[in-house]
């Protein structure tokens, strides 16, 4: 009760401080008035009265003084007085003030970036109300000696999975695809649509304005609710804000549907990249004939918890009831040998988190504490330094009777200080930098969420009151650490040394081998972490490139690729051959284009497989699942992959001829070891519904290997067949141009719209581009670990620069003794750099032995590291250690200088 | 002139209490009453009753507001809180007590014990 009311009161005097002074003096007044007119009433002047009753009265200081304190201000009154005190002090030594602002603003900056990217992943919640029950349901796939593979759904199984279950109340399945838009302001365009129940937007607790959601009906009947809400950028880019968009009809892939609202601003769907959204009864229309009647598992499925149910009782459920739901109505896709398929769920807020992205973002964080535990030891010792340069002034506080206690008070609030003046500069730099880190590689700072749920990561990096909360405190703790921990050093005794003049001896600045001080300790420590992170970015960057210089296979240079998509109900199978043979006739007669090709994937995207199937070699177990690339004729020409064996695919193998297939070098080796493949014969099995399973398919050539996937990761066997003969109708134009491909693309644009005005091209970029972005990850990853070395050394190398300038001025008198006993200016100098050295080379020893440990961490936790190089430990050792010399060598130089009748004089 | 009485400390607060419980009163009027009441015997040192006066509001038994005075002048009142009433009830009860333990010892008379 008592605390309650004592809290309550301070914080309201706290609010309104300066009422509360003027409320005082008020009062105090009123009081001495009165009196005074009690002294008149006894016969005294007015002016007589008055003296009499302020006399009486004592000073208004003092009864304000006990005011403030009765009210519980005493605390913060002396904080107050102390920090007026540390501001004056700290704004006599400007050059050390900013250096330490500087130190603690990059320590806090640096920390409070990867924080924010930690926290977007981990701590801060989705942008759904009550996200916490929202679950994502998935099957499970166990084949024998392999870990369980999370699958999504086919659309007759959801069915079974809405009307089954009851621990989940309500599920909403979706589908994203890419469609054709014709209609508002812009051409055609390409826009990314999400398939979804009726449910889907109310599941997920958002309300459409202008407009309205989708009722339940508009997702029963198939093509009978021609309806569409549009995503509120969309909106504004391309419609231009129209007000009475509600109502209008656009087209999607050629069919007419009716807009019937916007989403609300920055709601993109689960998948983060939706435009617009339409119910999947009209997916057949739109998208794929068979999207609900396909046994094809495309749709992911979102749920929420019913109220009361647990996470493990909506799982157990899932396992059983579930499970059978989905298995009743399998299809087509049987389960093979082995294979044991069951359900299962996961809260949404697990299952958008990737587990890699986090282990790259600990990585970041921990590097990141490394040069922030550097600039407080940088900083400690720049206030030891200080400290012990203004010992009289300390010795004197404490004999006027400061204890231990105030001292430290001192220095906390010193340090707080300098954190809180740190700390708002490197917010700024913790925004910019973490803008900077997005930039460069948002998958892998954000998450890439497993692609099976076709879920987004919700994980992008802001700047909001956790992250704000975290530098405030981070530079507050991290300035009275540095405040304290000199501080704590001096104890009582010391000081009756410091008054006394003239403080002698090796125990100044750095002190020497057998006796270290604290000032050379943190000498020692940053050079060892900055050998540790030195290492670290060194092996980072020799993986990089390792990775980098892998030989892809193929010539990037001067290819530019861009994908088209006719409209799938109008040009399914193979009408889309006819399409794609035209498209490609207008292409090569653009001038400047050297060759053209299709393809559905490009290097580094893996995107096709089939299993393979061989005549004659049943055998048990599982066909090997090969890449499959549908391609034109010029394909191997385009790309600059060389032709090892038999021939490249023709213009002549088209619809009606005989089927064939160009393979590359690992299919060769895998599945023909040692004898000629040419002329063999093998099946592909499933896709699509149009490669059927019984015509057979001859190989007529090897190519190279080509990197479809990560760099990194070992080739795929991969089958060509000619696009003529087995035909996807989106697809990926690959072209190769006389000059710079990009400039081309005014033309083929053009040259497409020619073919058929609804078609867009859409991911428009040269092949070198795909490039980069394949190890943009990597690169983000070694650019910040290299940044933060580089800041390593450079505060290493300025930390020792200040002890050494330091040590060599406390023992100006011993340099001074020692110059007139004879000593030649080269021995001062030798005597200072062995000093600095000594220290170096500790540093060194003990940063290798943390190394050893680091690359064992590192190794664990970014997989492509891989074994040292032989020249990554010396060179980052030669490089400290010349830096640190380097350093040291102008305090050296300037202890040559010192005057031996000045030193001795002084005394 | 009748003799003033030593206060003790901590029975400021309590008088304190007792003078404001009788109606609501500025520290001015507070310093009068309490001289009025015991009839000149105690007089508040002008250094302890604004401190008295604020710890007390401080602890939430006392509250303050700004009103008129007689002549109109603005002055700030105090008032008893239910805290307060309750609080001033135990330190009466047990004042009281004390008080009465002191007088029946110091009435004690030699062959009584």
């Amino acid at each position: 009760m008592g605390l309650l009311s004592r809290g309550r009161s301070l914080w309201r005097v706290l609010r309104r401080r300066t009422d509360f002074e003027w409320e005082m003096e008020e009062e105090f007044r009123f009081h001495v008035e009165r009196r005074a007119e009690d002294l008149e009433a006894t016969g005294l002047t007015p002016l007589e009265a008055l003296r009499r009753a302020r006399l009486e009265f004592g000073s208004k200081e003092r009864h304000k003084a006990s005011g403030r304190e009765a009210r519980g201000l005493r605390p913060f009154e002396e904080l107050r007085i102390e920090a007026r005190y540390a501001a004056r002090s700290l704004g006599r030594s400007p050059g050390f003030t900013v250096a330490a602002v500087l130190l603690l603003a990059l320590g806090v900056g640096v920390n409070s970036a990867a924080f924010s990217v930690l926290s977007a992943n981990l701590l801060r919640p989705l942008p759904f109300p009550d996200a916490g029950s929202l679950v994502v349901v998935h099957q499970v796939r166990t084949s024998p000696g392999s870990d369980p593979v999370p699958l999504r759904w086919s659309y007759p199984q959801f069915e079974a999975l809405r009307s089954e279950l009851s621990t989940l109340g309500g599920l909403a399945a979706y589908y994203a695809d890419d469609v054709n838009l014709a209609g508002g302001a812009g051409g055609p365009a390409r826009v990314r649509a999400e398939m979804v129940s009726a449910s889907y937007l109310s599941l997920l607790g958002v309300r459409p304005a202008p407009g309205r959601s989708f009722a339940p009906p508009e997702d029963s009947v198939p093509g009978a609710h021609p309806v569409v809400i549009l995503g509120h950028d969309l909106w504004l880019g391309h419609f231009g804000a129209d007000p009475g968009i509600v109502g209008a009809g656009i087209e999607l892939n050629e069919v007419m549907l009716t807009v019937i609202g916007v989403a609300p601003p920055g709601f993109r769907g689960l998948t983060s990249e939706a435009d617009l959204w339409f119910p999947q009864a009209m997916a057949p229309e739109v998208s794929f004939p068979d999207q609900l009647t396909s046994s094809q598992l495309f749709h992911s499925v979102v749920g929420r918890l019913a109220p009361g149910v647990t996470v493990e009782e909506a799982r157990a459920e899932m396992a059983t009831v579930g499970a059978a739901a989905a298995a009743g109505v399998r299809g087509t896709v049987e389960p093979a040998g082995g294979e044991v398929w069951s359900a299962s769920l996961l809260p949404l807020d697990e299952a958008r988190r990737d587990a890699t992205a986090l282990r790259a973002q600990l990585v970041l964080a921990g590097a990141a504490a490394l040069v922030l535990l550097m600039a407080l030891v940088n900083l400690s010792g720049l206030l030891l330094a200080r400290a012990t340069a203004r010992a009289r002034e300390a010795a004197v506080r404490a004999a006027l009777g400061a204890g231990r206690f105030r001292l430290l008070r001192h220095g906390a609030v010193e340090g707080g200080l300098l954190g809180i003046a740190g700390g708002a500069i490197g917010l700024l730099l913790a925004l910019w930098s973490t803008r900077a880190l997005v930039a460069l590689a948002p998958e892998h700072l954000g998450g890439a969420p497993p692609r099976f749920a076709m879920l987004a990561s919700f994980a992008e990096p802001s700047m909001d009151w956790r992250v704000a909360g975290f530098a405030v405190t981070l530079s507050l703790a991290a300035g009275a650490l540095a405040g304290v921990i000199p501080a704590l050093r001096a104890a009582p005794g010391d000081l009756g040394r410091a008054l006394r003049a003239g403080a002698r001896g090796s125990s100044l600045g750095v002190g020497s081998l057998r006796r270290p001080t604290v000032l050379s300790a943190t000498a020692i420590a940053q050079v060892a972490l900055a050998l540790v992170l030195l290492m670290g970015a060194g092996l980072l960057l020799q993986g990089f490139q390792r990775l980098r210089s892998l030989d892809p296979g193929f010539d990037p240079s001067g290819v530019v690729t861009f994908r088209i998509s006719p409209a799938y109900p109008e040009f399914q199978g193979s009408a889309a051959a006819p399409l794609l043979e035209r498209v490609l006739e207008q292409i090569e007669a653009v001038p400047g284009v050297r060759s053209a090709s299709v393809s559905l994937c490009t290097p580094y995207t893996r995107c096709s497989s089939t299993p393979l199937y061989m005549d004659g070699r049943t055998g048990a177990g599982q066909p090997p699942i090969v890449g499959r690339h549908y391609v034109g004729p010029d394909h191997f020409r385009v790309l600059g992959i060389p032709l090892l064996h038999g021939r490249a695919l023709t213009p002549d193998d088209r619809a009606g001829r005989p089927r064939v297939a160009v393979i590359n070098e690992t299919a060769a080796r895998r599945f023909w070891p040692g004898a000629n493949p040419i002329g063999e014969r093998v099946r592909f099995g499933g896709g699509g519904g149009f490669a059927s399973p019984d015509s057979l398919t001859e190989i007529v050539g090897v190519v190279g290997d080509v990197r479809y996937g990560f760099p990194g990761e070992p080739h795929w066997p991969d089958f060509y067949t000619s696009y003529l003969q087995f035909t996807w109708p989106y697809t990926t134009v690959l072209v190769r141009a006389a000059g710079d491909p990009s400039a081309l693309v005014p033309a083929l644009r053009a040259a497409v719209l020619e073919v058929n005005p609804n078609l867009p091209i859409y991911d428009v970029r040269t092949m070198r581009e795909r490039a980069a972005e394949a190890v943009a990850g990597e690169r983000a990853a070694v650019l910040a670990l290299t940044t933060f070395a580089a800041l390593g050394l450079l505060l290493a190398g300025l930390g020792v620069y200040g002890i050494m300038a330091y040590t060599v001025a406390q023992r100006r008198r011993e340099i001074g003794i020692r110059l007139a006993l004879g000593a030649t200016p080269a021995a001062v100098r030798r005597f200072i750099l062995t000093q600095g050295a000594t220290l170096t080379v500790a540093g060194l020893a003990i940063g290798a032995a943390a190394s050893l440990g680091l690359a064992r961490v590192l190794t664990a936790l970014m997989a492509d590291v891989g074994a040292t190089g032989p020249w990554v430990a010396p060179a980052v050792v030669g490089l400290l250690l010349v830096i640190a010399l380097f350093a040291c060598y102008l305090p050296a130089r300037s202890a040559t200088r010192v005057d031996p009748v000045e030193t001795l004089a002084v005394d | 002139m009748t003799d003033r009485a030593e206060l003790l400390p901590g029975t400021l607060d309590v008088l304190i209490l007792k003078t404001v419980s009788l109606g609501k009163l500025h520290g001015y009027g507070v310093l009068l009453r309490l001289e009025q009441i015991s009839g000149g015997a105690l007089q508040v040192q002008q250094g302890a009753l604004y401190p008295a006066l604020y710890r007390l509001e401080h602890q939430g038994l006392i509250e303050s507001e700004w009103g008129t005075s007689a002549n109109n002048r603005r002055a700030k009142y105090y008032r008893l809180t239910a805290a307060g009433r309750r609080r001033l009830g135990e330190e009466a009860a047990s004042w009281n007590r004390l008080a009465s333990a002191v007088a029946l010892v110091l009435s004690a008379r030699p062959g009584e014990v």
